[in-house]
């Protein structure tokens, strides 16, 4: 199973949006609807996606809100252009632009279409790039649910209000999937999308079980780094993949977790295995986002799909130091003990503890509550043998299940706001509508999630923020990269052979960019005379591997056929992804080259050149 | 970490150590240099209002329009290195991978438009040194993709040596210039070639070679998928999973040579390339646009079946002859015996009549 950088071909008719300057013979200009801002790679990019009514060239249009003139563009406006594709449901088509290069503490307007047919001017911030942040979980909206798609689109929107009224500098929304309660019915999307705020602040959208069985999920939103493999539910009525971007100090990982079936739940440990692995030095937390809760409070527990994953998930969480998973799909809220394998780590926790320290594997498991009030599960008894009651839950009647700490259900609309601080995360579960527990924005749940530092650190020590990673390279002596020993003379030729100086190169970025290490000659000169650089070849090596380093192709002298070093050849490279660190690469050099070339003192010119 | 030393004191002189042995030119001996004498250095992106974090740079920029940024060139060495810092348009090589123009070839995008506030940067051991360097396009720059580099250059030329080695340590700079963006991609040259099989029963392989051409203004990557089939459309094979192409520049070609096995001999082929245009967006998932086929015809005589259906044919049409033969001598007797017959006849019955 191929991982990364596989991308199924999503069987849609894809045309391109071009640029203003192509609507002139364009058809009809396109109606748009259905725009809504969802997160990009990292905190410097946003995606917009929308619907549009034919498939003509759009653009999403971006200038600082400060340079706006009386609601107008200002002419150095930057555009981005939109891929449009044709809807595989419902007709129309949909259309989605990255907005990239952003810059930190900036408001910015945009709009998406195309001149004369312009959606109206909508405005995000930017914050921050570095340090604290908030984000905001929301459980299944899932609007439909009740069979009143009005009032549950109204409970959504005032969930939002509230949520945002309390936080408005709130940095991203995270979905638990459930978006709507019949994946391709448009009015239900229409009342999903119809909150303003999701046009002002990135929704990290997450696939739920009602989303699938069509492609309406997949028309509405555009997700980042998505791999869509066939073991994260690729097919012609399906939609999703897993993806995963890095928001400040956070890597998020959200799955299709409706794939379950056929190997697919070791398919997404590989796939949580290997972003991690490649990117898990980048960010101070890892955040995992999908729909199906494995620590479910209600009727969900007990699903078969829970059990197994009960048994599939837990540990490689665990052993991968995964600090947070956010889960939706029951329509009630928990928040797990620290969970290690499968099991309570720390017997010594208290149920409804203020504060945790996680210690090397500790997981807490949060499920959210319903956002919009459609519908909400009463909190289920624990079945002995399978998902078991706490032994620590004394009261009579109904108990918690084993891994929860809390559980609750308070049949109102709540969200879960995650503040991520230098030293801790912040989990609190708060009402966005009374009960009688409490008023609008008092608090259900909130804990602080202590990470877990390696062993033996009594001591606390704040260090200042370690400098960012470098593309660097060390090389064996200040000149003479090359040596070519003595030249033999052959049957008709002369031959040297001989190496070049070992190159030490060094990536610390923790993003780990692919690069390359080039090398090329050219024609050897002495005056007017010259001879071709094409007879040199090499052999390239590895010799201390790290940073992901794969020696390139050996190339042959062309003395008797082909280039050479004249053309750019690859000393060593590694793909995007690797690990952090260090790589020796050095090569073996061959020059054989005909006597009949002239006498002379010939020079050239090595080119060794590393980009990344 | 340096590896063995032995070679550096006889240090290379590329070919005046090399020509004299051969007797062309004198020994050029070169210095022998101490090991904190290796140079270091690296570079990251600037940290400022972009971010702190970037791995090279990317901007989106509409013509006319221009973006101020830096680069950071840090010296890990123990001695005082001086640096050449430009920038370069960038190309693929033919691995596959990024490289960038030298000094003497001109570059007509990235390595025009992107200009560092210095040439040359001195830099202490132990420190680093922000470059600040500014990307203006100008008003009638074609919209589209680019790909180039900024480069931090230590040349070292004219030491007794014979080989200057320039060495470049560079940041990728992708710019999309705003307006229209045209994917496309063509396969150019197409062609099937047939390898007879030698056993006239046997399926055959060929070979398709054809070049991608990336003629559109967006950096695509192709997916590929080959086959090959007989009259009708039948008889087809289809390659097996051809690898995706590497990220071809807007202009650039790639080679591409596909094996194809299990052929039957079918007099006439039919090749078909089809290509997916791969365009990864700025978020890193990838968009695969309308595939394009092309087709290509070749002729696959099966030699060898026809040498055996010569002879076959040979062999039956000389039967055919024998046989003929043999019945024309055998009417040519019996028309001999029946005139024989009636002659005698004739005689017989002239004699009775007497």
């Amino acid at each position: 199973m191929a991982f990364g950088a596989t991308a199924a071909v999503l069987g849609l008719t894809s045309v391109l949006g071009t640029g203003l300057m192509s609507t002139a013979n364009a058809d009809d200009p396109a109606t748009l609807s259905g725009v809504v801002l969802t997160v990009g790679s990292s905190e410097s990019q946003r995606v917009v996606s929308w619907y549009a009514s034919t498939n003509t060239a759009q653009v999403v249009q971006v200038a600082p809100t400060a340079s706006l003139v009386a609601g107008e563009f200002p002419s150095d406006a930057v555009t981005f252009s939109a891929t449009v594709a044709a809807n595989s449901v419902n007709g129309g088509f949909n259309g989605h632009a990255t907005i990239d290069g952003l810059q930190e503490d900036t408001a910015y307007s945009y709009r998406a279409g195309a001149a004369g047919a312009w959606s109206p001017t909508y405005s995000f911030k930017t914050q921050d790039f570095e340090g604290d942040f908030d984000f905001l979980f929301f459980g299944d909206p899932q609007i439909g649910a009740s069979g009143n798609v009005a009032n549950d689109g109204a409970g959504w929107a005032d969930t939002l209000n509230v949520a945002l009224a309390a936080n408005p500098d709130s940095e991203l929304l995270v979905s638990g999937g459930d978006q709507v309660e019949t994946a391709n019915t448009e009015s239900q999307w229409d009342a999903f999308l119809a909150p303003s705020q999701l046009r002002q602040y990135p929704w990290a959208a997450t696939i739920g079980n009602h989303d699938v069985g069509g492609k309406a999920y997949e028309q509405h939103f555009w997700t980042p780094n998505t791999d869509r493999s066939a073991a994260f539910y690729t097919g012609a009525t399906n939609s999703g993949g897993d993806y995963w971007y890095i928001y400040k100090d956070v890597l998020f990982i959200d799955l299709n977790s409706n794939a379950y079936a056929a190997g697919s739940d070791a398919a997404h440990i590989q796939y949580v295995t290997d972003v991690i692995n490649a990117h898990g030095a980048a960010a101070k937390y890892t955040v995992l986002v999908y729909h199906h809760s494995i620590y479910s409070p209600a009727s969900h527990a007990n699903d078969g799909d829970a059990k197994v994953r009960r048994q599939d998930f837990p540990t490689a969480f665990s052993t991968l130091g995964v600090d947070l998973v956010l889960q939706g799909h029951d329509h009630a809220y928990s928040r797990s003990y620290l969970i290690k394998n499968g099991q309570k780590a720390n017997p010594d926790e208290q149920a409804g503890a203020a504060e945790v320290f996680q210690g090397p594997g500790g997981v807490v498991y949060v499920t959210g509550n319903s956002a919009s009030g459609s519908k909400y599960y009463a909190l289920t008894a624990p079945v002995a043998g399978e998902f078991g009651p706490d032994p620590t839950d004394t009261s009579s009647g109904r108990k918690r299940h084993y891994a929860n700490s809390v559980e609750s259900q308070e049949n109102k609309r709540s969200y879960v706001k995650v503040a991520v601080r230098h030293d801790k995360l912040v989990v609190e579960d708060i009402r966005s509508e009374v009960s009688p527990n409490g008023t609008v924005g008092s608090t259900i749940d909130k804990v602080a999630i202590r990470p877990y530092n390696g062993e033996g650190q009594a001591i606390s020590v704040d260090v200042p923020q370690a400098g960012p990673g470098e593309f660097g390279w060390s090389i064996d002596g200040n000149n003479d990269l090359v040596d070519l020993g003595r030249a033999a003379e052959g049957h008709g030729f002369f031959l040297a052979s001989g190496d070049i100086n070992p190159i030490t190169v060094t990536d610390t970025r923790p993003s780990g960019a692919a690069w390359a290490v080039n090398g090329q000659v050219a024609d050897f000169k002495d005056g007017a005379k010259t001879f071709s650089s094409k007879f040199l070849g090499w052999q390239p090596h590895v010799f201390g591997e790290g940073a992901g380093a794969a020696a390139g192709d050996p190339v042959e002298s062309g003395f008797s056929a082909g280039t050479g070093l004249s053309v750019s050849r690859t000393l060593g490279s590694a793909a995007a992804g690797h690990s952090l660190g260090d790589a020796e690469l050095g090569a073996d050099l061959n020059l054989k080259f005909p006597t009949s070339i002239d006498k002379g003192n010939y020079r050239s010119t090595l080119t060794i050149t590393a980009v990344s | 970490m340096p590896r063995t030393r032995q070679s550096r004191t006889v240090v290379l002189a590329l070919l005046a150590t090399l020509l004299s042995t051969v007797g062309l030119v004198g020994v050029g001996a070169g210095t022998a240099y101490a090991a904190d004498d290796d140079v270091a250095w690296a570079v990251r992106t600037a940290s400022n209002t972009f971010g702190a974090d970037r791995q090279n740079y990317r901007y989106t920029v509409n013509p006319g329009g221009s973006v101020r940024d830096g680069l950071v060139v840090a010296n890990h060495g123990r001695k005082p290195i001086e640096l050449a810092v430009y920038a370069a348009d960038g190309f693929t090589t033919d691995g596959g991978q990024l490289d960038l123009l030298t000094p003497d070839q001109k570059s007509a995008s990235i390595g025009a438009w992107v200009h560092a506030d210095r040439d040359t940067v001195r830099i202490q051991p132990g420190k680093s040194v922000e470059v600040p360097f500014r990307l203006t396009l100008p008003d009638n720059a074609t919209p589209g993709d680019y790909l180039g580099g900024i480069i931090t250059s230590l040349r070292q030329e004219g030491t007794g040596a014979n080989m200057n080695v320039d060495r470049r340590l560079a940041l990728k700079v992708r710019l999309r210039v705003g307006g229209d963006l045209d994917p496309g991609l063509s396969v150019e040259g197409l062609h099937v070639s047939f390898d007879g099989p030698k056993n006239p029963f046997g399926t055959s392989g060929a070979t398709v070679d054809y070049t991608i051409h990336n003629t559109g203004n967006a950096i695509l990557a192709a997916g590929q998928k080959v086959s090959v089939t007989g009259p009708f459309g039948r008889l087809g094979v289809d390659a097996a999973d051809v690898p995706d192409s590497p990220e071809l520049l807007p202009g650039e070609k790639w080679q591409v040579s596909v094996p194809i096995h299990g052929l039957r001999p079918a007099v006439r082929l039919t090749g078909t390339v089809t290509l997916t245009p791969l365009m990864t967006d700025a978020a890193g998932s990838v968009n695969p646009l309308a595939p394009v086929d092309t087709t290509t015809h070749a002729w696959a005589v099966p030699w060898a079946l026809l040498v055996l259906l010569l002879v076959v044919a040979a062999g039956v049409a000389l039967g055919v002859v024998l046989t003929r033969r043999r019945r024309a001598e055998a009417k040519r007797r019996e028309d001999a015996r029946v005139q024989e017959a009636v002659a005698q006849a004739v005689r017989e019955s002239a004699g009775a009549g007497k």
